[in-house]
């Protein structure tokens, strides 16, 4: 910890300790000598102790101002100052003439930042007693912090005239000064600091930094080199003498002291900045680049790390500090750093829910889904009522793979909070992936109705609908989800398939043109617009951007297949012959290609061949209800009527479900009618 | 590169020296200030006949889009040679007017010439003109859009912006439709540039806050107020890149600012310019943003951009923090031979002086000019270096005014209603503060907002209209004594370059001494100033070289070009 932090405490700490006594006497024996024991076990630091005889003396006399007021004050002194306010309180309506009592009240809130009562409390001691240096220099402390800087002033003024030997009045004057622009002032304030005491780094690094401001670049040095060799890991001074080095031109003696800042703080932003900029104007763009890009990811959280690593300094027993730290050190991907803190928050407070929770969502970030699950576990078991941990315990839990417990979770949240949209989303998903349709589309429209805004329950929705054959639906929600994220390159592909599906295959290559600008680089898009280009007449320009793929992927039989297709499309069936057989050497175990063959053998009307394609992908992939139902539709123009149905049926059987394909399909056209054919497709629900 | 015969200079000037005198003698003995001020500025708004009034809807408190305007344009739209007035009405948004009440407009001033008194006369050309103009207007911008010799307008607003196009006579038609640059968002500040010199002038639109998205009144310190712009998103950034006239005569615009990379779609754009940063021969990009990093943006040369604005230092404060930055303007203040910026800040905030190091590397440099101590409490606005004691160097101009009308309830150090400031050029690369000696002009609290510049009184020397946030404006004329001192106004005209010859370099050589300005639109804040360089020569009697450089490329000089003229040259095509 740094000494300027260490001096603050101890001034604190000896304007705390010089309390006057206070009127009346203990009403009992027993009181009074609990009180005097617990004055003398605070006067020599024992403050825990002292604690317990004021409780007891307030237990034994409740209505002894000064035992309260005593309470108050330990409390305060163990930054308890929420607890502290019940006993001042009672202190100043037993003693209102007492302005130490409202002195030490004002302080509960000051601590507490609620500025308002903290100065009416504090301008009430000071009317009570004048020439107090502390009540004048806490009520411009409130002031500074109202932004009443004239009063701010005029306050620690008045604590200078009663104490000029007041060094954190003199300070805060001096910053004061500054704040209200009067430069030579506070630069007057800061010197005579100096005169006192110049063996503390702060007033030494605040007078650096007015002649900073100032443009007295000389004078800057001399003060803030003055401030590190006092604290050699006062950062701030690097910082600064950085800037005053900068505009000395010493551009590399710069960059060495905002590195010192950043060795001793990693997360000072505004250090990587400066670093950045003095490596650019010595013409080293690389690392300037570097430091510059580090500056624009710390920029957001970078002050506060840097406050909260100074609470963590002050208060390193503290889980919440580290909690609070964790918290800012997750939004920019520090998580090692941030699971430390975590896991010693823990071992601090083994019942911090929210420490458990925070640790979790560290955990599933990194990966980690089952320790991210035990930790969310731990998060609800101790706070149940928590909506928000059980929902995120609900998506690492679907996210591990364990979509029924992950179910339970999300049911759990919704009873507590009906509106909560984002699990009403989730728990879709997780039915759909459960294989309970009905209750997977039932769940993603309630999280549409509650929050239309995002595109996600719409997508989903249109997946599930894909994913069961009702394409006209799922047409629909994918077009909802774009509304609401037009430049979401997965929707749009999605949609650009469903297209396909329906035979709509000129909007289908729009689509997908659209997905493939979105994001150029994915094959898949591209293989599926090659696809919708070929079934839209534009079977040149498929060959064209598929021997343009495979320049660079020469041996990808997915790309030889798909230019096998859209050849045959063309019309060209030698060429799309030797592309397929290709294909198929490359890849024998993959159905696909053989499927894609049989397509363009179908187009070239030679139906037998096309059989024996589909046959041979049966072998390699026995059971799969894509192929049976093409070898139904083979077998059905071939003139099997038997053989059709029989593969038809083994096709549902299999899960097959689209009933519109098999409608739509005019190799069945023959087997219309049949009972056993209508018997089958009688099982196809949408 | 070209030099002109010096015959050719006295044929043109001959005309001009008896006409500049008289109105020198005339000037001289109005209003004449003390002996020895090194600048005298005096108030002669109702003198010169303006009686325009500015409102801002005056909600109680008044709410941000209320406190942040509005500008001013001087330019000559009547092609008469002397420089007219626009002056940016914004009227009620918020309410419906009361019955009976017409809508404020805009207001067009015609200038009539300078009356005995040497004080300018302005008549109100308004409705002849047709530029009364619809919407919440903010700010102005003048330049000749379509190259046909007179000058066309565009305004910004909170609502749909506006483009007026010149007729020739002195009237404008609506082209905003057919041009597509009627924004309908919050757009504050609009600049013209050629970024991809090709001849025409494109167009930079900054655009603010997206005002639905927060809420209308904030409470600071227990007090109910306008709401600081942190409340509410910022709004992407527009460039119209300008593509020629359709065959109905009027322009066309298409906005590439996402493609040419200028977009920033998150920051609250405030005032902007176009300047040549890093002596490339392009024109590069600076857009000034509320509560945030402002932006330095380098043009490739084809009107492409990169964000440069952390490797060049010219976006934050020393500490590299951001700064809620409103107006800007370039200039070389310390007689290097590249353009720095001066960037206008919040109270408590001190001005932004970026020195350039020519390459576009910038150093903080306002506590080594001077200027921290005064420039720290007030909070400010339009600015622009102008060299109004004809020394030389540039000075500078700052418009001063709180932005909420309660800021004396929050803050008592605080007041709505502020003095202009006046920094004097020592000539040293330093300013000094001088507004106390500057004239009654610099004496006048308002709440300040937009400024434009250029020599109404036609004497030599630049004045300036300061429009007030919700009151009327002021005009403040130039009556600095000019002793021994000279100028020279110069007007460059593009031929292959845009016709305004927007980027153009001058350098002004006299003596040991080089001068160097940038033809350049917009700049102060929503501001339009008069885009002739006005260039001090000292004592000066002539200037020895004159050296442009155009936008396209090509260069041509002068020689030998006597004190106390305009100058008009016209790029030679080859």
């Amino acid at each position: 910890m740094s000494r300027h932090v260490a001096l603050s405490l101890l001034l604190w700490g000896l304007t705390l300790a010089a309390a006057p006594g206070a009127t009346g006497a203990a009403e009992g024996p027993a009181a009074a000598a609990l009180l005097d024991e617990g004055k003398a076990l605070f006067e020599a630091g024992n403050v825990s102790e002292a604690l317990a005889r004021f409780r007891a003396a307030v237990a034994a006399d409740p209505r002894q101002a000064e035992a309260q007021a005593w309470l108050g004050k330990t409390l305060l002194d163990l930054k308890r100052a929420g607890e502290a306010e019940g006993p001042l309180k009672l202190a100043v309506g037993l003693a209102p003439s007492e302005p130490e009592f409202r002195f030490l009240l004002g302080m509960s809130y000051y601590l507490r930042a609620d500025w308002e009562p903290a100065r009416q409390l504090l301008e009430a001691a000071t009317r009570l007693r004048k020439g107090n240096p502390a009540d004048a220099y806490y009520l411009g402390r409130v002031y500074l912090n109202t932004s009443q800087q004239a009063l701010a002033e005029e306050a620690f003024r008045s604590a200078l005239n009663a104490d000029p030997r007041y060094l954190p009045a003199r300070l805060h004057l001096a910053i004061t000064l500054r704040d209200r622009g009067k430069l030579d002032e506070a630069e007057v304030e800061f010197k005579r600091i100096l005169e006192r005491d110049a063996t503390q780094p702060l007033p030494h690094y605040y007078l650096g930094s007015l002649q900073l401001e100032r443009g007295d670049y000389e004078a800057a040095r001399s003060s803030l080199e003055t401030s590190i060799r006092l604290d050699p890991e006062f950062e701030a001074s690097h910082f600064r003498l950085g800037l005053t080095l900068m505009n000395l031109k010493q551009f590399d003696a710069a960059a060495a002291e905002f590195q010192r800042a950043i060795d001793l703080n990693p997360y000072y932003d505004l250090a990587w900045q400066g670093l950045g900029r003095a490596f650019a104007r010595q013409g080293r763009t690389e690392e300037a680049e570097k430091a510059l890009a580090r500056f624009q990811v710390l920029e957001p959280v970078g002050q506060r790390i840097t406050y909260l690593r100074q609470v963590l300094a002050n208060s390193p027993a503290s889980s919440r500090a580290r909690l609070d730290l964790a918290a800012e050190l997750t939004k920019i991907d520090e998580l090692g750093p941030a699971r430390d803190l975590l896991e010693q928050a823990l071992k601090i407070d083994p019942e911090f829910a929210e420490a458990y929770a925070r640790l979790g969502r560290v955990l599933a970030l990194q990966g980690d889904t089952e320790g991210a699950a035990v930790r969310y576990f731990e998060a609800v078991r101790r706070d149940p009522g928590n909506v928000e941990y059980r929902y995120e315990f609900g998506v690492t839990l679907a996210r591990a793979g364990y979509c029924r417990q992950a179910v339970v979770q999300f049911l759990e949240v919704v009873a507590r909070n009906p509106e909560h949209a984002a699990a009403y989303g989730d728990l879709g998903t997780c039915y759909a992936q459960l294989g309970d349709l009905p209750r997977a589309a039932q769940s993603l429209q309630r999280a549409a109705e509650i929050d239309p805004i995002p595109s996600g329950p719409y997508a989903n929705l249109g997946s599930l609908y894909a994913s069961s054959g009702r394409i006209d639906e799922a047409v629909a929600q994918y077009r909802l989800a774009l509304q609401r994220a037009p430049e979401d390159a997965d929707i749009r592909f999605n949609l650009g398939g469903a297209l396909l599906d329906q035979g709509a295959f000129v909007e289908a290559r729009t689509e997908l043109e659209r997905a493939v600008a979105l994001r150029p680089e994915d094959r898949d898009m591209r293989r599926a617009l090659a696809r919708a280009q070929v079934r839209s007449g534009q079977g040149e320009e498929a060959v064209r951007q598929l021997s343009e793929m495979l320049r660079s992927e020469p041996n990808d039989a997915f790309l030889i297949s798909d230019l096998g297709a859209a050849l045959g499309a063309l019309g060209r069936v030698d060429a799309a012959e030797r592309a397929h057989r290709s294909a198929i050497a490359l890849d024998p175990r993959s159905p696909s290609h053989r499927l894609q063959f049989a397509d363009t053998l179908v187009r070239a009307g030679r139906g037998a061949e096309a059989l024996e394609q589909i046959e041979a992908a049966l072998k390699v992939a026995p059971g799969e209800p894509e192929i049976l139902y093409r070898l139904a539709a083979a077998r059905a123009d071939q003139g099997d009527a038997a053989g059709a149905t029989d593969a038809l049926d083994q096709a549902v059987s299999a899960g097959f479900r689209d009933g519109r394909r098999i409608g739509a399909e005019p190799a069945f056209t023959g087997l219309r009618g049949d009972p056993r054919f209508e018997g089958v497709v009688a099982r196809v629900t949408p | 590169m070209t030099a002109l015969p010096l015959s050719f200079h006295l044929a043109l000037a001959g005309a001009i020296v008896a006409s500049a005198a008289s109105r020198l003698a005339v000037a001289e003995t109005a209003a004449a200030p003390p002996a020895g001020p090194a600048v005298w500025f005096v108030e002669a708004t109702r003198e010169a006949g303006i009686d325009f009034v500015h409102v801002n809807g005056g909600t109680v408190p008044i709410v941000i889009y209320e406190e942040i305007v509005p500008g001013a344009a001087i330019f000559d739209f009547d092609g008469d040679g002397d420089l007219d007035l626009f002056l940016v009405q914004s009227g009620a948004r918020r309410f419906p007017l009361p019955e009976g009440l017409e809508r404020p407009t805009h207001r067009l001033y015609r200038n009539e010439g300078a009356g005995p008194d040497g004080t300018p006369r302005f008549v109100d050309a308004t409705a002849a003109a047709g530029v009364t103009g619809r919407g919440y207007g903010t700010g102005a911008v003048a330049a000749d859009i379509d190259n046909d010799g007179d000058q066309d307008l565009y305004v910004t607003a909170y609502g749909p912006n506006q483009l007026f196009v010149n007729r020739g006579d002195g009237t404008f038609s609506d082209g905003t439709a057919a041009a597509g640059v009627g924004d309908d968002r919050m757009s504050l500040s609009a600049v013209f540039g050629d970024i991809d010199r090709d001849g025409r002038v494109d167009l930079f639109v900054a655009n603010y806050v997206d005002y639905l998205k927060g809420p209308e009144f904030c409470t600071y310190n227990g007090i109910k107020s306008g709401c600081s712009d942190k409340e509410y998103p910022g709004l992407p950034d527009s460039l119209y890149l300008n593509l020629g006239v359709g065959e109905d005569g009027l322009p066309r615009f298409r906005d590439v600012a996402r493609e040419r990379g200028v977009e920033d779609p998150l920051g609250r754009g405030m005032g902007s310019l176009f300047a040549d940063l890093d002596s490339d021969g392009d024109s590069d990009l600076y857009v000034a943003n509320d509560g945030g990093s402002n932006r330095l943006f380098l043009n490739d040369g084809s009107g492409r951009f990169k964000d440069f604005t952390l490797m060049s230092g010219s976006g934050h404060s020393e500490a590299g923090l951001g700064e809620a930055s409103m107006g800007t303007d370039a200039g070389d203040y310390d007689n290097d031979g590249d353009l720095d910026l001066i960037v206008t800040n919040f109270a408590r905030e001190t001005e932004a002086l970026y020195r350039n190091d020519g390459a576009a590397m910038f150093d903080y440099a306002t506590a080594a000019a001077g200027m921290a101590q005064s420039s720290y409490l007030p909070l400010s606005w339009g600015t622009q270096f102008f060299d109004a004691d004809l020394d030389g160097d540039l000075d500078l101009y700052v418009v001063n005014g709180h932005v909420y009308d309660v800021c004396n309830l929050i803050n008592p150090q605080d007041h709505f209603e502020q003095p202009d400031q006046f920094y004097l050029n020592d000539g040293t690369g330093s300013f000094k503060d001088i507004s106390a000696q500057a004239g009654p002009g610099l004496a006048i609290a308002a709440s300040g907002r937009g400024a434009a510049f250029g020599d109404l009184d036609d004497d030599g020397d630049v004045d300036l209209y300061v429009a007030n946030d919700g009151a009327r404006g002021n005009l403040l004329l130039n009556r600095t004594p000019r002793g021994s001192r000279h100028w020279v106004r110069l007007t460059a005209v593009g031929s292959a370059s845009n016709h305004d010859a927007l980027g153009a370099r001058l350098l002004v050589t006299t003596g040991g001494r080089r001068q160097l300005r940038e033809v350049k639109s917009g700049t102060a804040y929503l501001s339009h100033s008069d885009i002739r360089p006005v260039v001090g020569l000292g004592d000066a009697t002539q200037v020895d070289r004159l050296e442009v450089r155009w936008p396209s490329g090509a260069r041509q000089s002068y020689e030998n070009l006597a004190a106390d003229h305009d100058y008009r040259f016209t790029e030679i095509r080859r």
